[in-house]
């Protein structure tokens, strides 16, 4: 009986073992943790257990199997440069959403990289501050180099003073592959601090991210008035249009969200008609611009194009 | 042309400085003659002043070829006086530098022994023996002065001395008796010390040079260490510490590195130059390795001594400003910023970014309230560079609209409204601003975008006839060309349709 129960208790501790490396919940970790947790009431590990910041949204927190995760990788790509403006914000809005949730005074940092801030723009105080950021919460860092980059985001995430960290680049770059990416990940675990990755313009790419979002602009919604009525023409809260590309969870997610920045709540909205009658967009001259010539190796298209033999 | 400098053959030859080239070709046709590089002299002078920062704090540069240095309390570290200045002239003759030295109690009569006399050191109570025998060259005033001294048979600074004052000062002015009374200390004289002294300084002396940066960092914590008690006793922590270190050849490197809080810890001290060599490893060349160490501190501040709390909040502020130092002390204090709001309508002005290493000791709380607030809504980003929209005919309506036309913009109308709100304000912007006239329109954008139809403010600057430069606050329709649903980078307005 001795021995069974012994082989059974190490059965379980290699479950548990196995299942914290892949930050799955288990029940009995989960039960054995809140355990603890009651004991010791505030502490490392009651942190751990909130791993996961939840949107409020049903739908949404059962497909991201509890909310954001807060001790991950968490990647946000756009498709073309003009929807910077998009998918900058949607990151803006989770760390301002996170900030909201947090009570201490630890201040966002927002790294970008060179050619997303030519491209994109810099950092409007104004605008953060109506979006739901104090302007003294934000520090930016624009290092010149990638690497320069990926060394304040690892010293950031490592030091635990940062509340969440967004890293924005551009395109699927060469010297940001899995490796670096790993790197970033285990640090974030370690510290179970958020870190968020913008990639504006880029490709769906293998990297060591828990969650990966597709951002597009959705248009707003009309402005709601006290008695339940809409504005029309008016211009209400910001709406991202998200896809969730890479998840636990297999099924395709794509919605409408919509942040509210004077409540820092999220909240879905009802797709409508309009939102899918966009048509194609003229070629932004940002999508002229050719691609990076450091990026990530691909496999050529199969087959070789061959012209047709002349008829005659 | 003259000869400026002779090295020793030429001087054995009977050549003078001050000499004709011409004269001096005549008696030698075969001298090597070089033109003078007075900026790489300066250079090289700058540099052995540099490495006399080993022995004093306070050195001074003297005209093109001399060097000042004060060694008020600083000889007896050296062993006493004599010992001190054949430290310095043995070592500069080692370095291959032929040079002369005194120590006396005025820089005049220390300038005048080394030049015109002995040198050695003077004391106090032999100032006029050594002076009196010297040549009235050796008081430091002007030619004129000298050649009508040489005129009236004065030629020694003891017939000087022999005259009645009142005649001489009518005579040659007040300069010459002044330069006199410094000479024999009389009259006291500041020398002009090429940087400033350093709050507190700890050095290291080595026996044996250090090259690698792993000791240079070990030493720089049991230096900060020694400067901890300077600081206590002060209730103050450094922001701003230098590490001078000085290499055996005699070149000197000089790292900076600033925190953005008051510190004492020889630990964190020393995290901060870890992060700096690092940076500058390329420039650092250790060669045959460091032989001295100083770590100053050139600025400081009060030192906030806080107690833990039992939630530990205190560790995060520490963590946060290690974070900050790490970075800033990597990349330069540029990298990392904090934007901070001005008062003004004009987005670009509205915001200024400030190092986070000079921002997080300030808390500006009194700013954050007075803060001007637009009432529109702003972009979450400003494009760095306005983009310039041409051609254009004329800025009329119709001119607008090509321009919003060619931009992927169809406008179905298009109501000026001047000047609303986009002012320049103070005197910064406005040569900018004046170059062009400042429209603001309330322009109607057609569906077509996603979206129904939406009111916005553009305002346009006029930069030239027959180009349009549109402003920052409307920079962003470049990203409407694209989707014009994309709210965050609408200005808004509000405006009913």
């Amino acid at each position: 009986m001795a021995p069974g129960a012994t082989a059974q208790e190490t059965l379980f501790a290699l479950r548990e073992q196995i299942a914290r490396l892949e930050g799955k919940p288990v029940p009995a970790l989960a039960a054995a943790e809140q355990a603890r947790s009651a004991i010791v009431p505030e502490g490392q590990e009651a942190k751990s257990l909130h791993s996961r910041l939840p949107f409020g949204i049903a739908s949404m927190d059962d497909a991201l199997e509890g909310g954001l995760p807060l001790d991950a990788l968490t990647e946000i790509r756009s498709l073309l440069m003009g929807d910077a403006g998009a998918a900058s914000g949607f990151v803006l809005s989770l760390a301002a959403y996170i900030k909201a949730k947090d009570t201490g005074e630890a201040p966002l940092l927002w790294i970008s990289d060179v050619f997303a801030t030519q491209e994109a723009g810099i950092p409007n105080a104004c605008g953060l501050r109506q979006f739901g950021l104090e302007t003294r919460d934000v520090l930016f860092a624009s290092p010149r180099k990638l690497e320069d980059a990926l060394w304040i985001a690892e010293a950031a995430v490592a030091s635990g003073a940062i509340s969440a960290t967004i890293l924005e680049i551009r395109g699927n770059l060469k010297h940001f592959g899995l490796t670096e990416s790993r790197r970033l990940s285990l640090r974030t675990k370690a510290a179970g601090r958020p870190l968020f990755i913008l990639r504006h313009a880029a490709e769906e790419e293998a990297s060591s991210a828990l969650l990966r979002f597709l951002a597009e602009p959705a248009p707003a919604s009309e402005r709601r008035l006290l008695d339940g009525s809409v504005l029309g023409g008016s211009i209400g809260h910001p709406v991202f249009r998200l896809t969730l590309e890479k998840s636990r969870n297999p099924a395709p997610l794509s919605f409408l969200l919509e942040w509210n920045s004077r409540d820092r709540q999220f909240s879905l909205v009802r797709q409508t008609g309009e939102a899918f009658s966009r048509p194609k967009p003229a070629a932004h001259s940002g999508a002229g611009i050719p691609a990076l010539a450091d990026r990530q190796d691909r496999p050529p298209a199969m087959g070789t194009v061959l012209a047709f033999e002349r008829a005659s | 042309m003259r000869l400026t400098a002779l090295d020793e053959p030429a001087e054995g030859l009977g050549l003078k400085r001050g000499q004709g080239l011409a004269e001096a070709r005549a008696m030698y046709p075969k001298i090597d003659v070089v033109e003078e590089d007075e900026a790489a002299d300066l250079v090289l002078l700058e540099a052995i002043a540099d490495w006399c920062d080993r022995y004093t704090p306070l050195v001074a540069l003297d005209g093109r070829d001399g060097l000042f240095l004060d060694i008020s309390g600083c000889a007896h570290l050296f062993g006493g006086e004599d010992a001190l200045l054949k430290e310095v002239l043995d070592r500069l003759l080692q370095m291959g530098f032929d040079a002369r030295g005194a120590i006396s109690s005025s820089p005049g009569l220390s300038w005048a022994a080394c030049r015109y006399g002995p040198g050695g050191v003077i004391a106090e109570d032999k100032t006029q023996d050594v002076l009196a025998p010297l040549p009235v060259d050796a008081l430091r005033v002007d030619e004129t002065t000298i050649s009508s001294l040489h005129k009236l048979g004065l030629k020694r600074v003891t017939d000087l001395l022999r005259l009645p004052r009142a005649p001489l000062a009518r005579r040659f002015g007040a300069y010459l008796l002044l330069r006199l009374d410094q000479a024999l200390g009389a009259n006291e004289e500041a020398i002009s010390p090429r940087r400033p002294v350093a709050a507190l300084s700890a050095e290291r002396r080595l026996a044996e040079p250090v090259e690698a940066e792993e000791h240079i960092l070990h030493l720089t914590g049991q230096i900060a260490a020694s400067l901890t008690s300077g600081l206590e006793k002060r209730g103050a922590g450094g922001r701003i510490f230098e590490l001078v270190l000085f290499r055996v050849d005699g070149r000197v490197f000089r790292i900076r590195a600033g925190a953005s809080q008051p510190l004492r810890d020889p630990k964190r001290i020393a995290g901060l130059f870890s992060e700096r060599l690092s940076a500058v490893q390329d420039d650092l060349d250790a060669g045959y390795g460091f032989e001295l160490l100083r770590l100053n501190v050139l600025q400081h501040e009060a030192f906030k001594a806080s107690q833990n709390d039992f939630t530990g909040q205190h560790q995060s502020t520490v963590s946060l400003a290690d974070f900050v130092d790490r970075v800033s002390a990597r990349l330069g204090a540029d990298c990392l910023q904090v934007a901070e709001l001005r008062q003004s309508h004009i987005p670009e002005r509205a915001e200024v970014f400030m190092p986070a290493i000079a921002f997080w000791t300030v808390k500006q709380k009194v700013d954050e309230i007075f803060a001007f607030l637009p009432k529109t809504s702003r972009p979450l980003r400003l494009s760095v560079i306005p983009n310039p929209w041409r051609p254009l005919p004329q800025p009329c309506r119709t001119g607008l609209r090509s321009v919003f036309a060619g931009a992927g913009l169809f406008m179905k109308s298009c109501v000026p409204r001047a000047r609303n709100g986009f002012r320049p304000n103070g005197g910064l912007m406005r040569r900018m601003w004046k170059s062009g006239i400042i429209f603001a329109w309330k322009a109607k954008l057609a569906a077509g975008f996603g979206c129904s139809a939406k009111a916005i403010t553009i305002a346009v600057i006029q930069l030239q006839p027959g180009g349009f430069m549109v402003s920052s606050h409307e920079r962003r329709t470049k990203f409407l060309r694209d989707r014009c649903q994309d709210q965050l980078l609408l200005p808004g307005g509000g405006c009913k349709t």
